[in-house]
Formats: C-alpha cells, sequence, structure tokens
C-alpha cells in the first residue's frame, strides 16, 4: 500500500490552507489508527474527524517527523521525506494498529488538519518490540 | 522522409499530482544494500534541503538544526560501510 491523500487535504492546498513540508515549515506527525476504522478519504477534515478516541491506538505517543525535506528530483518531481520513525515498544501497547495518519499539527486534534493515510496490510502491534516505519522512497511526490 | 522530419512531438501532458509512497514497516534490522543505497538518497535530499533553509536564513531555526545534526549522523554511517557492503 501507498499513502492516499485525504480529499480534504487537496482542498486545503488551494484555498490559503496549505501545508509547509520544509524543514523549518510546520509541524506534522503520525498516529496510528486501528483495524476497526473504516478507511474514509471523503470526509475527514481535522484529527477529530477521525474519532481518535474510539479508533485511535492505544499505549503510544504520537511521533513528530523529523529532518523533513522538501526536495526536487530529477523526474520534476517534489519529494516530500523525514527521518525514519520507531514507535517504542509497551507492553501494554497496542495490537490493532493498522493505519498511518500523516498530519500537520495545530494546537488540538480539532484544528490539526490530516493530509494522507496509509494502510499497513495488517495489525501491527508493540507489546513485542518497537514498531519501526522506514520511507525509503519518501512519504509522498508531487 | 519528409514525413519523418515533420512530425511533431507530441506536446508534454501533466498528468502528475499526489503520488503516495510506502513505509517499510519494521524492517531487518543491520545495513543491507538496499538500506545503504536509501541512505545516500535521503542524504541527498537532506543536503539539498539544508541549502535552501540556508537560502532563506532558517539557519538558527530549531529543525534546521536538527537536520545538520542528521546529515552528518547519517554521513558517519555511510562512511562506516563505504566499500564494505
Amino acid at each position: 500500500m501507498a499513502f492516499l491523500p485525504f480529499n480534504k487535504h487537496k482542498r486545503r492546498q488551494g484555498d490559503g490552507n496549505a501545508v509547509n513540508f520544509s524543514t523549518s515549515g510546520d509541524t506534522l506527525k503520525f498516529l496510528i489508527l486501528k483495524s476497526s476504522w473504516t478507511p474514509d478519504r471523503a470526509t475527514p477534515e481535522f484529527v477529530a474527524d477521525l474519532t481518535p478516541g474510539t479508533y485511535e491506538a492505544a499505549g503510544y505517543t504520537r511521533p513528530t517527523l523529523s529532518s523533513k525535506t522538501w526536495t526536487l528530483n530529477g523526474s520534476n518531481e517534489y519529494v516530500f521525506d523525514c527521518a525514519d520513525v520507531q514507535i517504542a515498544q509497551n507492553a501494554s501497547g497496542f495490537t490493532d494498529g493498522r493505519y498511518v495518519v500523516f498530519f500537520k499539527m495545530g494546537t488540538n486534534d480539532s484544528d490539526s488538519p490530516v493530509i494522507a493515510y496509509e494502510d499497513m496490510g495488517s495489525d501491527k502491534s508493540i507489546q513485542g518490540g518497537p514498531l519501526d516505519l522506514q520511507s525509503p522512497n519518501g512519504i509522498f511526490k508531487f | 522522409l519528409f514525413g519523418w522530419f515533420s512530425k511533431k512531438k507530441p506536446a508534454p501532458v501533466e498528468t502528475e499530482g499526489f503520488k503516495g509512497e510506502s513505509l517499510v514497516v519494521n524492517p531487518p534490522t543491520g545495513m543491507t544494500p538496499e538500506r545503504f543505497a536509501a541512505m545516500k538518497v535521503k542524504l541527498a535530499r537532506m543536503e539539498q534541503a539544508y541549502s535552501d533553509e540556508m537560502k532563506k536564513g532558517m539557519a538558527d531555526h530549531p529543525a534546521v538544526k536538527d537536520l545538520a545534526k542528521d546529515i552528518a549522523m547519517t554521513k558517519a554511517i555511510l562512511a562506516r560501510y563505504e566499500g564494505v557492503i
């Protein structure tokens, strides 16, 4: 699977609410949703719209993306990438994390716009070890 | 022959948009040739991004300082495996 953009992120990029992907730009984070969440690209605009109280995986801290890069490649595409992410092991943490949601941090879930999500394909657990997420080809291209 | 010379190249068509990439979840630990190659590409991206931030006068931004540290660390890791992997 690959990251899929939320429709309202596309709208926001063109209506004066664009995300700044550069290193010194906006604070960007990942959050993990449980497999019980039904993927929906059309409705969510903010993290709160994902109903994190019901669907967010338990026992982890949302990681902030570091070493963000927004650079041109040799194919006329801008690539967004960041350092590898590790979600720490927690013996009482989630066992049903399936979707990685990429979002811009605001002041709370109600003003933090969602950007894209990726289906990891199966439930992931952090009870026996950390969850490592690497992006060898970047997060997305445009 | 005349037809060949007069044949116009089709105009480029922009068909691009958001193209999501895939995360690698829980990759094998340790250095692999694939990981080494990916780190080299990431290093080039980080150096380009750092250069762009310098041009914007953002040297004192905390995220840019962190990027500089990550560049140095990545270079050190790559140097350790250069010619070995």
